[in-house]
């Protein structure tokens, strides 16, 4: 007997628990069930829809457009539409003592995993939820990492990965930051990467290898020379040279030009026995924006950001 | 040319769905006839007025995510639903906090039977107007299993609850659509 038959509902035939599929189904079942039929039947009738206009044709194009770019160009690898242990077994039962007990610090470690790491999926998947703030600071810094650890051509096909990311949310300064990665990235890789340098530039809003010439030679960062031997006495001679070549400056030729993120940092205390410690070789970051990618004492020309100015 | 091919219910064979994939327009069209009905009748039939934009948008964000989808054609029959009920769900949020233009100011004071004077503005007798009686989850469930024509078991995946709790659901729904009928469409 049916909830609503138990409590005397409804002023006709009682609906049964085992109408409700045959009803739901479309099958008829009578016994005073017929008006609820028909309402279900104009329930089921098809309504009318516009097939075939420009505004539809427009939205085609746009999905068409909108899946080929998400297939070229996956945010995440492709995850299956549901997980399902095929039963309550020990190894589910381990797995969700692991999730329980592992999840504060496994989601905190996978925060600051890197691309190729094992967490990184795990990182990528709890900023999809809101959990981390990911977004452009984020990519850039998995770039840096992937940059200063070697892997060049990751850090330039992460940069790639991430452009949509990248590409709404740069400002000025993050516009300097990756433009930097894709220097650096490129004169480690060389020629051979040029298209896909290309293809980021372009799509970071900057012009191509080919219109790119010189490679910003003027923004070569000679404000720093020396400055951490600017007081007399203070026993710093030789750290000049550690100095005179801090990429890191260079770089901000570009935009931030007259800014000497480095003097004298650590140093103007006279006498304060820093001789050989290579005291201004991070110390520049602390000026200088984009400075993160400083390569101290590395001798290289600047090569900015090939946007001369 | 993608090889197109239809079930009795029009379902999107594999083929098509990775077409769609790759960005092929021809697929997109196919998904599109094949599922703009119902989707549409969904929308309605759960009270969403402005079905066809949204049914719109829920195409778009089929476009965005369907390279993460992985399944068969029923599972992506599913998977489309589990869309248009978040799109549902974020349009019924957005009209609850949308202000009310375009309403001139009576100069009448306040009063009279406001309940009469809106029931005479629905037929209750008509679908709508039954419809109209029934809860938010109520005409949703309806809406999945009659006009999406979808299982039980893919209603509470959508829905976000229990088979048990879908079964409980609509066997109220159809309750309260009997009990609109049999008081010749009295709200109870």
């Amino acid at each position: 007997m049916s909830w609503f038959a138990d409590r005397g509902h409804g002023q006709g035939s009682a609906l049964l628990e085992r109408d409700v599929e045959i009803l739901l189904s479309g099958r008829p079942v009578g016994n005073g069930m017929e008006e609820l039929e028909g309402l279900l039947a104009e329930l089921r009738t098809p309504v009318p829809v516009e097939r075939d206009s420009p505004d539809i044709t427009r939205l085609l194009i746009e999905a068409a457009r909108l899946a080929r770019k998400a297939d070229l160009n996956p945010a995440l690898p492709r995850v299956a539409t549901r997980v399902r242990f095929p039963a309550w077994s020990p190894a589910a039962a381990v797995a969700a003592i692991v999730l329980v007990f592992g999840a504060v610090p496994t989601a905190v470690a996978a925060n600051t995993a890197a691309p190729g790491d094992p967490l990184y999926v795990i990182d990528r998947a709890l900023e999809r939820i809101g959990v981390f703030a990911g977004g452009f600071e984020e990519r850039i810094a998995e770039v840096e990492h992937l940059n200063d650890t070697g892997r060049h051509g990751e850090a330039l096909t992460h940069l790639d990965a991430s452009l949509d990311e990248v590409r709404g949310r740069l400002g000025d300064r993050q516009f300097s930051m990756a433009f930097i990665q894709l220097e650096l990235a490129h004169s480690a890789l060389g020629s051979e990467a040029s298209d896909l340098v290309d293809k980021v530039r372009r799509s970071l809003g900057g012009p191509s290898t080919g219109e790119n010439q010189g490679l910003g030679n003027g923004n070569q960062g000679s404000g720093n020379q020396g400055q951490g031997n600017q007081t007399p006495g203070s026993g710093n001679q030789g750290q000049g040279s550690g100095n005179q070549g801090t990429s890191g400056n260079q770089g901000q030729g570009s935009g931030n030009q007259g800014t000497p993120g480095n003097q004298g940092q650590g140093n103007e205390t006279p006498g304060s026995g820093n001789q050989g410690t290579p005291g201004n070789q991070g110390q520049g970051n602390q000026n200088s924006g984009p400075g993160k990618t400083d390569a101290p004492g590395s001798d290289k020309p600047g090569r900015g950001l090939g946007r001369d100015r | 040319m993608v090889q197109l091919e239809r079930s009795s219910r029009e379902e999107l064979v594999v083929d098509t769905i990775g077409a769609a994939r790759r960005g092929n327009q021809d697929a997109w069209a196919e998904i599109y006839h094949s599922l703009i009905g119902p989707l549409t009748g969904y929308l309605l039939r759960a009270g969403v007025t402005e079905a066809d934009d949204v049914a719109a948008e829920v195409f778009l964000q089929m476009a965005r995510d369907i390279h993460r989808f992985e399944g068969d054609d029923e599972s992506f029959r599913s998977w489309v639903f589990v869309i248009a009920h978040r799109r549902m769900i974020d349009w019924r949020r957005k009209a609850e906090t949308r202000p009310i233009v375009g309403v001139p100011e009576s100069d009448e004071p306040p009063g009279g039977d406001v309940e009469q004077e809106a029931l005479q503005g629905i037929e209750f007798t008509s679908l709508p107007g039954i419809l109209e009686q029934l809860t938010d989850d109520q005409r949703e469930v309806l809406a999945l299993r009659v006009v999406a024509d979808l299982s039980v078991e893919e209603t509470a995946k959508i829905m976000g609850r229990r088979v048990g709790a879908v079964k409980s659901l609509q066997h109220r729904a159809l309750g309260a659509v009997k009990r609109a009928i049999d008081k010749g469409g009295i709200a109870v």
